[in-house]
């Protein structure tokens, strides 16, 4: 990291080969498969841009997820904002929930996921898939290790029931 | 022989003909192993992502955040100080037994408006927490500079300092912004930001201001200030984000 700081590329190369993939994943399950890749370069554009911010010592991983969150978060309120600028675009009453229709047992989660309140999701991404304790993520949120609990335990009672009635359709 | 087998054979031979090829292009074991294929097992996204993040790191330098910090605290010091010779010190020399706690509230407000920045801009978000606390007790040490300095003016008379705070913090806040522009919305340290930037406001006012009621600077002195804070929140939120690091 260190070397990447000072301007090395291949130190920066290194870097996105071993995280890039991963990140990509997470992005995908938080923002969805059609925004994961712009997510993901304004993430990695992001920390080349302000990797003067970067605390030498501090790990890495961390760090660039931290950033990741912020910019997926950055990405959904525009992306709200876009929808919603025009009145007329307003839905009369509120869509019921998609059907989990595909078989795809990685893809009935995903779609699960999207259905969840950012901030769970978010908890569950870096906790179930990404191997974060509730503490790291709290740091990396910028939020108590309680408040990251509070935001898992709800977002996993969300997700068996979605799960369940999934199993449950015919 | 199977396959996999001939092409490690041939491979280690440097001899790989048509058939290796054409069975490594269809075969996801083997197709890492050619060299010309290796590059093309990372999606494609991946590969134009780490393109346009190489150019972006040839093209830009290094930004320590300390160096933003300090010329954040230079441009709150040079206004703060240019604003006191402006409006003139009348509040310091109305009363000699008042400056000890003129001068005290003085230097507390001279570190807010420099040494508060550099706490909020750091990385680490609980220096800014405990920036933001520490600020948030402010208006008690105006109004404990201001006893003994009791020359009360009426609603129209003290709209001037609320107005001289705004105006004397508009270019330490525009640069504020523009800082905080380079990092990831957050809430607050746009506020510590804003408060140690707003603060060059209240420092002027400070040795200047003959009303030490402490109606008058709560109303006047510190309601602008925390005002300002409330805005540059709202503003910063509207503001596109160059960097989403924290």
């Amino acid at each position: 990291m260190e070397r990447f700081v000072h301007g090395e590329e291949s130190a920066f190369s290194e870097l996105f080969a071993r995280h890039a993939p991963r990140l990509h994943g997470a992005l995908r399950r938080i923002v969805g498969p059609a925004a994961a890749d712009d997510v993901l370069q304004s993430t990695f554009l992001s920390i080349v841009r302000a990797r003067g911010r970067y605390e030498a010592g501090a790990p890495f991983r961390p760090w660039l997820y931290a950033v990741g969150i912020n910019a997926a978060r950055d990405h959904l309120r525009r992306h709200r904002h876009e929808e919603l600028q025009d009145p007329a675009d307003l839905p009369e009453r509120v869509a019921e929930p998609e059907p989990l229709a595909d078989p795809g047992l990685s893809r009935v989660v995903e779609q699960a996921l999207a259905q969840l309140p950012n901030n769970q999701r978010e908890a569950i991404v870096l906790h179930r898939f990404e191997g974060f304790s509730f503490r790291e993520i709290g740091a990396l949120l910028g939020v108590s290790e309680t408040a990251v609990k509070v935001r898992a335990h709800r977002g996993y009672e969300r997700l068996r029931v979605l799960l369940a009635a999934h199993r449950e359709a015919p | 022989m199977n396959a996999h087998q001939r092409l490690l054979d041939h491979l280690s031979a440097d001899a790989l003909d048509e058939a290796d090829r054409s069975h490594a292009a269809g075969c996801p074991e083997c197709r890492p192993l050619l060299p010309d294929q290796r590059e093309s097992t990372a999606p494609p996204s991946l590969e134009a992502i780490h393109a346009r993040s190489l150019e972006a790191l040839r093209t830009t330098s290094v930004r320590p955040w300390r160096r933003d910090a300090w010329l954040l605290a230079g441009l709150n010091a040079v206004v703060a100080v240019g604003a006191t010779a402006v409006l003139g010190g009348a509040r310091w020399r109305a009363s000699t037994e008042a400056r000890p706690r003129l001068a005290l509230v003085g230097v507390l407000l001279f570190g807010t408006l420099t040494l508060g920045g550099m706490a909020a801009l750091a990385p680490r978000r609980r220096h800014s927490l405990l920036f933001l606390v520490l600020a948030l007790l402010l208006p008690l040490g105006l109004i404990f500079s201001g006893q003994g300095l009791m020359s009360p003016l009426s609603a129209m008379q003290a709209l001037p300092c609320a107005l001289n705070i705004i105006l004397i913090a508009l270019l330490p806040l525009a640069a504020t912004l523009l800082l905080l522009r380079r990092m990831a919305f957050d809430g607050r340290r746009t506020a510590a930001l804003a408060l140690a930037s707003g603060a060059t406001g209240l420092f002027g006012l400070h040795w200047h201001c003959m009303d030490g009621t402490a109606l008058h600077l709560l109303g006047f002195h510190a309601l602008p200030w925390l005002s300002l804070a409330a805005v540059a929140v709202a503003l910063r939120r509207l503001l596109p984000t160059q960097s989403h690091v924290p």
